[in-house]
């Protein structure tokens, strides 16, 4: 239950009156913050109507009543530290009427600031942060496309590609080309200097550095996988960034915890439409969405672009209810998402593309960091996570493994862990498109478990991969294209029981040979 | 492939678990693969950088034992000849106390891949002249005499039509199966006069920074199991007390051999199935001995005095 009662009409940022408060001694002020460096509280009643363009940077937010941005002004937020408490609230649009301005907040901080602290021994916050203990909804304004294909070859050099027409793409534009070789890190962003909605030519505002792979037609029907190559939308309306200082970048934090104050707080997102850029603080789980036992709400993060960390995309542990749709990700280090201990999460229509190892950790020969695209619960396996729906997704260059993902139950039907798409998976020692486990939440994997409908290409081993204790493990309707090894199907036993049968079993798939019309190594390509 | 152990650790922090396919354990007793309806397209002997392409390989790390792949109703599409198969000889690193000890492991020769039902389509397709066929590795001076079967150079392997491939699957179940060593153990066709060298499983455990040096007594052993057939085992070693055998010949339900071993001493030896002694066979007068083998069920069984040699018959899915 939301405990604060919001006052039903706004009080405008930009009038002084509507920053009276009344004292413990009953004395009223009005201090209106003006300055960089100030830290002041949203009152839990207020229902403060943000109406200036550009505020100036403050220091610490306090929001326990509530924020909203005015529809009708471009607006610049900006602050090193944003706490909504249990009650407050952080309201940019609405579900009927997305924001249609410019909005940005802007996270300042390096990276030895000062820390939020907002639980005794649990879930740490840390600094440059919106730290959600209450409610954060946001909605943008949608764009036509998260992803497009390259309808012809880019090489290293051109300044101009081709793709799609009737996009909503505009003069000033992120773009990101995904990587389309075994080099997963072969992706780049770009700006868009300008674009014809009847060609669907573009010209860039810079020369690509890789070479990516394109064409008119679709491979879809001759491969089952369509491996043009991703262009993605990284530009929104509505941006969430973090200043771009000591690469260390910003976080949006969503937890229930039992607050300093002893009360208890539970956050919950909405986050619709949103950019954000340099999120994710380098050599830290602090994501650039992160869920920490958030459990009592149910959480969106819809439509939305995550580009350009030093850290993580999305990170989730003991948290619930959570919908991360039709959202582009793009550039995270270690891992783009990983989730664990979690239950009830929807994980649909998303693309991840360039997921790169830390550069900062100083390992010796024998040993190595762990990393990876969607870790789907792989980090505390085989701790149960029921209810998963990873669906639809695409990761276009990795590091390690595409997905982490379990599989489902025998003889019935797929929709746990389907419809997804991985290439270009390589590094950290290993490159899968997928490793698929049998669920821990389901008993009767120890008896057999199933995966499906799932393709891969361009990974340096396995496009698909399974090795855990079962007695019968079935892949079905799988693709496979140009990776090392093909599909790999293990199955482990422990030792007293390992004289009992125990299958392995591929069907109803195609595994193809080399791609050659998507070179390895184009000349002049930018790797290899 | 099928591995003794527990669950595989996706995100391990030491090199040594990397990459996440390699086999870190010993291959169990009971594991197989089907593939079924599965297309094969677009493959070339060599990829457009030069590096060998095919689309049936062995598990790079399968050093024990290569569980039979059975594949059925696949489509071969534009496949060429050269890139459908390769068995890769056991590479002679292997050969080390840390691993195989004084040759390498033999599990990457004694496996088979069985098709039925093969489809080819395409401009390209293999010579295969039959859509029922196996493919068994190259083991020099034993699988050339094989029945009906073809050698393939560029597979490293021969193309066979017979049904009566198997694997002859044994292991000590002495308690000292893991220290005690029974290899090379030989396994002779006598009315072939062929032989090959059999060596038990990797060591695949640890000791700190050292190998335990305990190496699992298993031994697949690649063999025709055909009416008549014997295959006499030689063990270099003491053969072990107590032993299991299994007989994998997926072709053919009543595909069977018969499995001679020589032993050192006297004392009398017995064959159990389902737990139960199978006698041996009726005492020949005229012979002075037991009756031979006639091939007749599994378990069979006689023992040979004065030459001290057991011999019994197994057939395929039966365990003695």
């Amino acid at each position: 239950m939301r405990k604060s009662e919001i006052e039903k009409d706004y009080r405008k940022w930009s009038s002084l009156d509507s920053w009276e408060r009344t004292g413990a001694d009953g004395k009223k002020t009005k201090n209106m913050p003006t300055e960089d460096g100030e830290s002041f509280v949203i009152e839990p009643h207020w229902n403060m109507l943000l109406d200036i363009e550009e505020t100036p940077k403050f220091d610490k937010i306090e929001i326990r009543g509530r924020i909203t941005f005015d529809q009708d002004t471009n607006i610049h937020l900006r602050a090193k530290k944003i706490v909504i408490y249990m009650g407050g609230e952080l309201v940019i649009g609405s579900k009927k009427k997305p924001y249609a301005m410019n909005g940005k907040i802007t996270l300042f901080g390096l990276k030895n600031d000062e820390t939020v602290a907002i639980e005794d021994q649990g879930t740490e916050a840390g600094s440059k942060i919106i730290a959600n203990l209450g409610l954060v909804s946001i909605y943008g304004q949608k764009r036509s496309f998260k992803e497009t294909r390259l309808e012809k070859i880019a090489n290293a050099g051109d300044t101009s590609i081709k793709i799609a027409a009737g996009l909503d793409l505009k003069e000033g534009d992120r773009i990101a080309l995904a990587p389309t070789s075994f080099d997963y890190k072969a992706g780049e962003d770009v700006l868009v200097k300008s674009y014809n909605a009847k060609t669907g030519d573009t010209e860039l505002n810079s020369a690509l550095k890789f070479y990516h792979w394109g064409a008119e037609k679709s491979t879809k029907e001759t491969y089952g996988v369509d491996m043009r190559g991703e262009v993605i939308s990284l530009s929104r309306n509505i941006k969430i960034i973090g200043e771009d200082v000591e690469t260390w970048g910003g976080q949006i934090l969503t937890a229930d915890v039992l607050g300093l104050d002893g009360e208890e707080h539970q956050g919950q997102l909405i986050m619709h439409n949103v950019e954000g850029q340099n999120l994710g603080q380098i050599d830290t789980d602090h994501a650039a969405i992160r869920f920490e036992k958030a459990i009592s709400w149910s959480h969106e993060v819809k439509g939305c672009a995550f580009h350009n960390s030093w850290g993580m995309g999305i990170v989730a542990k003991q948290s619930q209810n959570i919908v991360v749709e039709d959202n582009a990700l793009f550039s995270f280090t270690q891992y783009g998402v990983a989730m664990d201990e979690v239950k009830n999460i929807v994980f649909h229509n998303n693309i991840l593309s360039v997921v790169k190892e830390r550069t900062t950790l100083d390992t010796s020969s024998m040993s190595v960091d762990q990393t990876g695209g969607v870790l789907m619960c792989s980090l505390t396996f085989p701790k149960p996570c029921p209810n998963l729906r990873i669906t639809n997704n695409i990761v276009a260059g990795s590091i390690y493994g595409g997905f982490f993902a379990p599989g489902h139950d025998c003889g019935r039907t797929n929709n746990v862990f389907k419809d997804n798409v991985a290439h270009s998976i390589t590094g950290g020692g290993n490159g899968m498109g997928a490793v698929v486990y049998p669920d821990p939440s389901k008993p009767g994997h120890a008896n057999c478990f199933e995966s499906s409908h799932f393709a891969a290409y361009k990974c340096k081993y396995q496009g698909l991969y399974t090795r855990f204790l079962t007695k019968k493990v079935i892949f079905h309707n799988m693709v496979s294209v140009d990776n090392g090894m093909g599909l790999g199907m293990g199955i482990k036993q422990s030792s007293g029981v390992e004289y009992k049968p125990h299958w392995t079993e591929l069907k109803d798939s195609k595994i193809y040979g080399e791609f050659g019309e998507s070179p390895d190594c184009p000349p002049g390509g930018g790797f290899c | 492939m099928a591995e003794i152990g527990g669950d595989l650790d996706m995100h391990p922090m030491e090199t040594s678990h990397l990459p996440l396919w390699d086999m870190a354990h010993e291959g169990t007793w009971g594991g197989r693969a089907k593939v079924t309806n599965v297309e094969f397209i677009g493959f070339k002997a060599k990829t457009n950088q030069g590096m060998r392409m095919r689309a049936f390989e062995l598990h790079k790390a399968g050093s024990d034992w290569n569980t039979v792949n059975e594949f059925s109703d696949v489509t071969l599409r534009n496949v060429e000849h050269d890139s459908l198969a390769y068995f890769f000889d056991p590479p002679a690193k292997w050969a080390v106390i840390a691993d195989c000890g004084e040759f390498p492991c033999t599990g990457p020769k004694n496996t088979f891949w069985t098709f039925a039902r093969t489809k080819f389509e395409g401009e390209t397709k293999p010579k295969i002249a039959t859509p029922d066929f196996s493919i068994i590795p190259d083991v020099v001076g034993y699988t050339d005499k094989f029945e009906n079967c073809k050698q393939e150079k560029g597979w490293n392997g021969y193309i066979c039509e017979n049904k009566n491939l198997g694997i002859l699957l044994f292991e000590s179940e002495d308690l000292d199966k893991f220290d005690r060593s029974m290899q090379p153990i030989f396994v002779n066709d006598l009315a072939k006069g062929t032989k090959t060298k059999l060596n038990s499983f990797m060591d695949h455990n640890c000791d700190g920074f050292y190998t335990s040096q305990m190496r699992m007594s298993r031994f697949p052993g690649l063999v025709e199991a055909s009416p008549g057939q014997v295959a006499a085992l030689v063990f270099t070693g003491t053969p072990a007390k107590k032993m299991k055998f299994t007989l994998v010949a997926p072709l053919n339900n009543k595909a069977g051999v018969t499995v001679s071993i020589p032993y050192p001493g006297a004392e009398s030896r017995s064959i159990l199935k389902d737990g139960e002694i199978v006698e041996y066979n009726k005492w020949d007068d005229k012979a002075r001995g037991y009756g031979p083998i006639k091939q007749e069920f599994c378990g069979e069984n006689r023992f040979i005095g004065v030459k001290n040699i057991l011999e019994f018959y197994i057939t395929h899915g039966c365990e003695l």
